[in-house]
């Protein structure tokens, strides 16, 4: 039973840290090498809000799910969203 | 133990695999209608697979023991074309009543686009038409969240649906909660890379308990796997979850769902008590 902090969970946890800094690293290296300005790219700018949050506490999971989300508008067939803008009346009943 | 997988394109695999997923338990799969790697080309082209889905699997499956269900409908990829969608939700009918038949799905939103949602809502309309129930495949990484609330939206417009009857599928943390407090059925698809990984899956389990959740595998021509059940399984296991809480996710709750198809008979290997194992 590995509840809590096993040895197996613990060294599960600490691989896929050292593999999320190795590719993290990995990425940047290419971007030197290759004159690529990371800063520029959301994605990455996405990654490194969600790092960051990793730091917060629980709730992680949940607050890195909706970080990569693309925003929810609870109006969005009345107003349109990106694909259904000038579009009145879709779906509606 | 015994298990179900209620999300698998057989189509898509090779017969090695329902040997293996026999080897593993597997006593019945089912495999909803999906996009085939490649848009069709007419409504025809759907009615080969259809045929394909509700002939030929279940008799490649039963040489392994396996009950084969599947879902008819036209998928949301390719319900951008709309003229086609509706040459093909017209067709649907006319394999309705094959006996492994447990209704409409997997539609739902792909891009969240505005065609996708029209065609939903007529498949939606076609299911409460017939008395079928639905499988629901929402959107995929960024598109998922908002696919998610938009498809609940849609459905919140048909007061008289009976929402045991339909799964919102491919769940995951951000989009659980409203699928199972709305009354759905939540199914929760194991993949390698995106989707759930096993041991997430035993969080949400954790979190929401066992009522009205799947795991499934959706094993398709991409990258998956066929035995993510079995890993679930392995998985709680290793967390000390009872066989009985396991065996109620992979097993009771999807028997339990497609037992609300008025077609439903039960895979051989349930309704049988002599071929039932225990282990």
């Amino acid at each position: 039973m590995t509840r809590v902090l096993s040895d197996q969970r613990f060294l599960t946890i600490r691989s896929l840290v050292v593999e999320l800094s190795a590719a993290l690293d990995r990425v940047e290296r290419h971007a030197a090498e290759e004159s690529v300005h990371l800063d520029s790219d959301r994605r990455w700018r996405l990654l490194a809000e969600a790092v960051a949050r990793l730091a917060a506490g629980p709730g992680r999971v949940d607050a890195a799910q909706e970080l990569f989300s693309d925003a929810y508008d609870p109006a969005w067939r009345r107003t349109g969203g990106p694909e259904l803008s000038g579009s009145p009346g879709c779906c509606g009943r | 133990m015994n298990y179900v997988d209620p999300h698998i394109h057989m189509v898509s695999r090779v017969t090695d695999d329902y040997e293996a997923l026999a080897r593993m338990g597997c006593v019945a799969v089912s495999e909803p209608a999906f996009w085939a790697g490649f848009d069709r080309r007419s409504a025809d082209g759907f009615r080969d697979y259809f045929r394909q889905i509700t002939e030929v699997e279940p008799r490649r499956a039963a040489g392994y023991g396996i009950a084969h269900y599947s879902w008819l409908c036209i998928n949301a990829k390719e319900a951008e074309d709309v003229k086609l969608a509706r040459e093909v939700i017209a067709a649907i009918p006319e394999f309705l009543s094959a006996p492994n038949v447990l209704g409409i799905g997997e539609i739902g939103l792909n891009k969240n686009t505005r065609n996708e949602a029209t065609v939903f809502l007529e498949q939606v309309e076609l299911a409460v038409r017939y008395d079928e129930t639905i499988l629901i495949h929402t959107p995929h990484l960024a598109d998922k969240l908002r696919g998610t609330r938009m498809i609940l939206d849609m459905l919140a417009d048909f007061p008289a649906l009976d929402r045991g009857r339909v799964v919102i599928d491919h769940v995951e943390e951000h989009t659980i909660r409203p699928a199972l407090d709305a009354g759905y059925w939540a199914g929760m698809t194991l993949y390698p890379v995106t989707k759930c990984s096993p041991e997430r899956a035993c969080d949400l389990v954790e979190r929401y308990g066992t009522e009205r959740l799947l795991v499934n595998s959706a094993g398709d021509w991409g990258p998956s796997r066929p035995a993510a059940v079995p890993d679930f399984i392995v998985a709680m296991r290793a967390r000390g979850h009872s066989e009985e809480q396991i065996e109620r996710v992979v097993l009771t709750n999807p028997l339990e769902l497609f037992s609300r198809c008025r077609r439903y008979v039960p895979p051989p290997r349930i309704a049988n008590p002599l071929l039932r194992t225990t282990s």
